[in-house]
């Protein structure tokens, strides 16, 4: 449900309910990151497919290749509509939105076919966005998701030599694995095992400690 | 652009080489919508393509062959196009990082045969795995000569 009225850190628990809840109304969530600039969280819709072809073709060469693997130039009618036109259950993307509406960052998981409690994550960061913690908060909050949704672990396909990308897995939870090759390396992470409540008080600790902070804001149209 | 350390492939003469600018490079060429470098262990680089599914038409049209995407594939003329394409391309990179010899697959990747994951990465590894047949028979006259 949503439209409850605000939410600020005293009701992390109607915030988390409000977030993982009905995808229809999705929640925004404002993120602080670590050199202070605040990005709003929320998940795609099929509105954001021009914004999402416009942050992609802002993508360096280098951060299209590694979200795609391949030499990707620009994403078709149909890929716009797969990666904007989600279920919010078996495939969930959070956009980080920036203050003149531009999108900064994006965090995917798709449900896999042969494991219901397993779903792909890909994340991609803005090129001069990265390294600020904001690939850091999206995945967290993907999981979050996930988690709502039934995912309890993630695999992440990616050239070998993205540490960042690995950093970023690596903090999330315990990580396998699966495959290494042809210079690519797949991994699974198990998602952390609470619920979305502490999870985000673990986001939050993170703010403490420099990463970001996660700061809840009223649902859209109850601004006063 | 610089200072990037991907290593993807090392060839059979210890060079290590990076596929990522070639790709890019090939991929820029309006008929190609993929285009997956190969060459580890081997003396040369070799790519397979795919003919860009909008635009293939086009070219059929423009020498007069028919839009088949796998009698396109064959074509002596589409691949003298694609040929043209990629001589272009290797014209921006070091002798090592050229793309000698290439084929042209008759059919886009896809996530139902595994080519492409749910989030529409390429399965690197997977591609060249299934297609081995096809990349070897790029090596096989030269090993013969």
């Amino acid at each position: 449900m949503t439209g409850s009225g605000g939410v600020n850190d005293a009701s992390l628990g109607r915030h988390d309910q409000a977030l993982v809840g009905a995808p229809a109304h999705p929640r925004e969530i404002v993120v602080t990151l670590r050199d202070g600039s605040r990005v709003t969280v929320r998940p795609i819709r099929p509105q954001d497919a021009a914004p999402l072809r416009a942050g992609f073709e802002r993508l360096s060469d280098e951060s299209r290749y590694r979200r795609f693997l391949s030499p990707m130039q620009e994403l078709s009618g149909p890929m716009l509509r797969y990666l904007t036109e989600v279920d919010h259950h078996d495939h969930e993307a959070l956009i980080a939105v920036g203050a003149d509406g531009t999108i900064l960052g994006v965090a995917r998981s798709v449900r896999s076919r042969s494991d219901p409690q397993v779903a792909e994550a890909a994340v991609t960061v803005a090129d001069d966005w990265q390294g600020r913690g904001l690939g850091t908060a999206l995945l967290g909050l993907l999981a979050e998701r996930a988690r709502a949704e039934g995912i309890s672990r993630f695999t992440a396909l990616m050239l070998a030599t993205n540490r960042n990308m690995l950093d970023l897995l690596e903090d999330l939870g315990p990580v396998r694995i699966l495959e290494r090759a042809s210079g690519t390396i797949e991994l699974e992470i198990t998602l952390p095992r609470r619920g979305a409540g502490p999870h985000l008080h673990e986001l939050l600790r993170g703010s403490a400690s420099g990463r970001y902070k996660v700061i809840a804001t009223p649902p859209e149209g109850l601004d006063s | 652009m610089t200072g990037r350390k991907k290593d993807l492939i090392i060839t059979s003469s210890g060079k290590n080489v990076t596929p990522v600018d070639i790709e890019n490079a090939l991929r820029e060429t309006r008929w190609i919508s993929e285009a997956v470098v190969y060459g580890d262990r081997k003396p040369y680089l070799v790519c397979m393509v795919t003919l860009d599914p909008d635009e293939a038409p086009k070219l059929a049209q423009q020498l007069g062959v028919s839009a088949d995407m796998t009698s396109m594939a064959r074509d002596a003329s589409v691949r003298e196009v694609i040929q043209a394409a990629i001589d272009n391309a290797n014209t921006r990179f070091a002798r090592i990082e050229q793309v000698k010899r290439f084929v042209i697959l008759d059919h886009n990747l896809t996530q139902a045969a595994g080519e492409l994951t749910p989030t529409f990465k390429t399965k690197r590894a997977f591609v060249y795995e299934r297609y081995a047949n096809v990349f070897n028979a790029l090596y096989e006259d030269e090993a013969r000569s």
